[in-house]
């Protein structure tokens, strides 16, 4: 077992848990990482987490997460972009151009010493560049490859470029994403089909990985993030396809149960989040808001007539949620068996007291980026996170020591590299 | 081409209720794995949502049900009986995994808790997914998906970069008009349940995997928390810091599209594209930064331009010179789309309507062993005799 990286401590729990990563599962794969910006890069790093080693290729003239701000202290540099940080744990970083044939040389002949390769490119590059799935399984029969695209790799709009904007429009979410009914399609929070697609795709290649376990063959997998995103809106899919109907937008509402909303709260930008699901909750409410009247009132005496009447219910619920703090106002509900919860920013979880109970929250020290914290695996193992993790690489960092270890290269070869500028 | 799927032989018993659980095994069915959903005799929630044909409830033709239960066999047990418990325990006796969206409450009520169930069932991976995890504060809160959304952070972020709320104060964080926390959670139990069967198939051992869908959901936050991380600043549906323009969704002739041309490199051959207006020139509109701080005058001037084309138009025009431009799709162009039907990524649940029932398959493809429509869903107890009947140990991990 390689050990991690940096020899300081990433945080106490995480390195016990690093103590136990001899029983990952996937303990022993390797890994080639193609990822550009973050969905591709996202899923390898969770691959990491659950101790695959991953190699990171980079080019050196061509940084696209690495470019992307906020940096550290607010110094613009390649190993101080907080966007490159927080998906780069776990990885080991190699520089090579791959617009140099012999790049490309060196890059296969890693790939065919691994058990997954990953990549996010636009539809056809890989090929362009000798690396497509025809080409490495010439030197690598058995590998699982991984392609992710906004719209997958096969299809007349295969080719079409895409950030995650692309796949919220496409899918059809950003059509039942809107606050009313004369709104616009929304955009996702937090460029959602990337990392989403990041960590489904981690299925489709321990899939793949259970596949060859079981049978000797590799496998290329075409995974669009569109579909994924169509894939979980089966409700509206099915109304059209069944009874052509198209969904209109419906803000927070659900489409059988009310009241369901999120409403104001004391404070600057404050949020409480209410569901009510059945009659129970229904009283439950009425009695936290201290109108157990409002129960038996004719407006609201089914959840259907709640439904007809919804703006009159979010007006109470707005005028009581507006005098209280959204955490008083979620004990209230929940004390009376009433789904609620605030509705929480990035910050708000980081220092959540649950989520630090559940030691869900990584704390990882960097040489040029500082000690910069970060949400680690969402699934605990018996109890327990289970998972190997170590800063992000410097760019190029591992360069030498991978060529060295994994190729056999001398050092007279390195140089020669080095010099024709193969490894930048 | 071999017609082996990935988890052929691997029986999988659920007990879930509506998304969570069901979504998760719906993804390992798809793989091949031998699904048995179990369901109380009242069935699956799901069966009771909908939509359903022409509007008329029927337990056996609600489309959430639908959809999310293909592939797999059902069977309907009461637990709450000492003889259904004992049959559920035959079954878990013949199973590698076992997937659970009980909250800790319900649980224990059915004295199903992991815990109990891994001493009975050393062998037995157990994916329980629930709102908050089986421990800590908000252990036992009562949730739903729209609860979770905003406890994992996603509606707060939402509508989120490129876009963002035109009045904060009358905006409130969005939810999408589908359980999307539920889908995540499933998804991300799905994903973990397939690493727990790589290890289960080297070291023999059952193991629980313990997902929180809070935690599922906030995972996705990156964008956020790398805000926050590294400067301190609360992103989400707020007016963005960072913004380049344009970047944003805008009305065409025939709906919307998204005008994505946030780089500096790009602005050139768009203002190309566009007929190179005077407007385009000045010097407010330079750099993808100024075009930001001075979006109020430059959004109407591209309004006129995009409200001259259909979206289909200015999708076909951006891509041309290789801009991430796409139509706003509404539900009907996306099951009638070319795209997808060479992509085989509609099954026909054949339903005996006029239209075909096409459903999302798979969001993925795999070059061999093709993911397909095997069975569609039980109906409820369909498959309990045959079950029952032959549940007998299955193949050895790996085999």
């Amino acid at each position: 077992m390689r050990a991690p990286h940096d020899g300081k401590a990433i945080s106490k729990r995480a390195k016990q848990a690093t103590a136990g990563a001899h029983c990952l599962p996937l303990e022993g794969v390797r890994v080639i990482d193609f990822g550009q910006v973050v969905s591709v890069p996202f899923g390898t790093q969770l691959l990491g987490w659950m101790g695959a080693e991953v190699i990171l290729i980079e080019t050196g003239t061509r940084l696209l997460s690495r470019g992307n701000p906020p940096f550290a202290y607010g110094k613009e540099s390649p190993n101080t972009s907080g966007a490159f940080n927080l998906v780069g744990t776990g990885k080991r970083s190699v520089t090579l151009n791959l617009k140099d044939p012999l790049g490309v040389a060196v890059a296969k002949t890693l790939v065919s010493t691994a058990d997954v390769v990953a990549e996010n490119f636009t539809t056809g590059t890989m090929e362009a560049l000798g690396l497509g799935y025809e080409q490495l399984r010439q030197v690598r029969p058995d590998i699982v490859m991984l392609s992710l695209g906004g719209l997958g790799r096969v299809g007349p709009m295969a080719r079409y470029a895409s950030f995650h904007s692309g796949a919220n429009m496409a899918s059809g979410l950003a059509t039942i994403t809107g606050n009313g009914p004369n709104d616009r399609p929304r955009i996702m929070g937090s460029y959602l089909p990337d990392p989403l697609g990041g960590t489904l795709s981690c299925l489709a290649i321990v899939e793949a990985l259970y596949h060859r376990q079981s049978t000797g063959e590799g496998q290329y997998i075409d995974f669009s993030m569109s579909d994924m995103l169509t894939h979980m809106m089966p409700e509206a899919i099915f109304d059209y396809a069944v009874n052509g109907r198209l969904p209109a937008f419906q803000g927070n509402r659900d489409r059988l149960n009310a009241p369901q909303g999120v409403y104001r709260c004391k404070g600057k930008d404050n949020w409480v989040a209410i569901s009510v699901t059945n009659e129970q909750e229904w009283r439950g409410l009425c009695r936290a808001l201290g109108k157990p009247a409002l129960a038996t009132d004719p407006r609201f005496i089914t959840s259907k007539s709640r439904l007809a009447n919804h703006d009159d219910l979010d007006a109470e619920l707005g005028r009581w949620a507006r005098s209280r703090s959204r955490e008083e106002a979620t004990q209230l509900l929940q004390r009376a068996g009433v789904p609620a919860g605030p509705s929480f920013t990035a910050k708000d979880l980081l220092n959540d007291p649950h989520l630090r109970a559940r030691d869900f929250i990584l704390s990882i020290p960097h040489p040029a980026a500082g000690r910069r914290r970060m949400l680690g695996v969402p699934w605990r193992i018996d109890g327990a996170r289970r998972l190997k993790v170590s800063r992000a690489p410097l760019l190029g960092e591992h360069t030498d020591e991978i060529l060295r270890e994994i190729l056999g290269l001398s050092a007279a070869a390195l140089d020669e590299l080095n010099e024709k500028k193969v490894t930048s | 081409m071999t017609s082996r799927l990935p988890f052929d032989g691997i029986r999988v018993v659920e007990y879930g209720q509506t998304t969570m659980a069901p979504y998760c095994t719906r993804l390992l069915a798809d793989a091949g794995a031998d699904v048995i959903k179990v369901e109380p005799p009242e069935g699956d929630m799901a069966r009771r949502r909908g939509p359903f044909p022409g509007d008329v409830p029927d337990p056996e033709r609600s489309g959430l049900f639908l959809l999310l239960n293909v592939n797999k066999r059902g069977a309907c047990l009461d637990i709450a009986t000492r003889e259904g418990r004992k049959e559920l325990d035959r079954l878990l006796a013949s199973a590698r995994v076992l997937v659970t969206d009980l909250c800790p409450r319900e649980a224990r009520r059915l004295r199903l808790e992991p815990r109990r169930l891994r001493r009975a069932f050393p062998q037995l991976l157990i994916t329980s997914i629930t709102p908050f995890g089986e421990t800590g504060p908000y252990r036992d809160f009562r949730a739903n998906d729209h609860v979770v959304y905003n406890m994992g952070g996603l509606a707060y972020a939402t509508p989120g970069m490129p876009d963002h709320v035109d009045d904060p104060r009358k905006e409130p964080p969005l939810r999408p008009a589908t359980p999307i926390a539920e889908f995540i959670a499933g998804a991300t139990g799905a994903t973990a349940t397939a690493m727990g069967l790589l290890r289960q198939a080297r070291d023999g051992c059952g193991h629980h995997v313990e997902v929180s869908a809070q935690e599922a959901v906030a995972f996705m936050l990156y964008q956020n928390v790398v805000a926050y991380s590294y400067g301190r600043l609360i992103t989400g549906r707020l007016p963005i810091q960072m913004a380049r323009m344009p970047n944003a969704v805008m009305p065409c002739q025939d709906g919307y599209v998204i005008l994505a041309v946030p780089y500096d490199h790009m602005w050139k051959p768009f203002v190309a594209l566009m007929g190179n207006p005077d407007w385009a020139h000045w010097e407010c509109f330079r750099t993808s930064l100024l075009r930001a701080a001075h979006w109020d005058a430059l959004y109407p001037l591209l309004l006129e331009w995009t409200m001259r084309f259909s979206g289909e138009e200015i999708m076909r025009m951006t891509q041309g010179i290789g801009l991430a431009c796409f139509v706003a799709y509404t539900i009907d162009k996306v099951v009638r789309s070319q795209h997808e039907k060479e992509r085989g990524f509609f099954w026909n649940l054949e339903m005996d309507r006029e239209r075909p029932a096409l459903v999302p398959g798979s969001p993925f493809i795999f070059s061999r062993t093709p993911l397909g429509l095997r069975r569609p869903a039980p109906k409820l107890g369909e498959h309990t005799e045959e079950i029952l009947h032959d549940a007998a140990p299955d193949a050895r991990p790996g085999s």
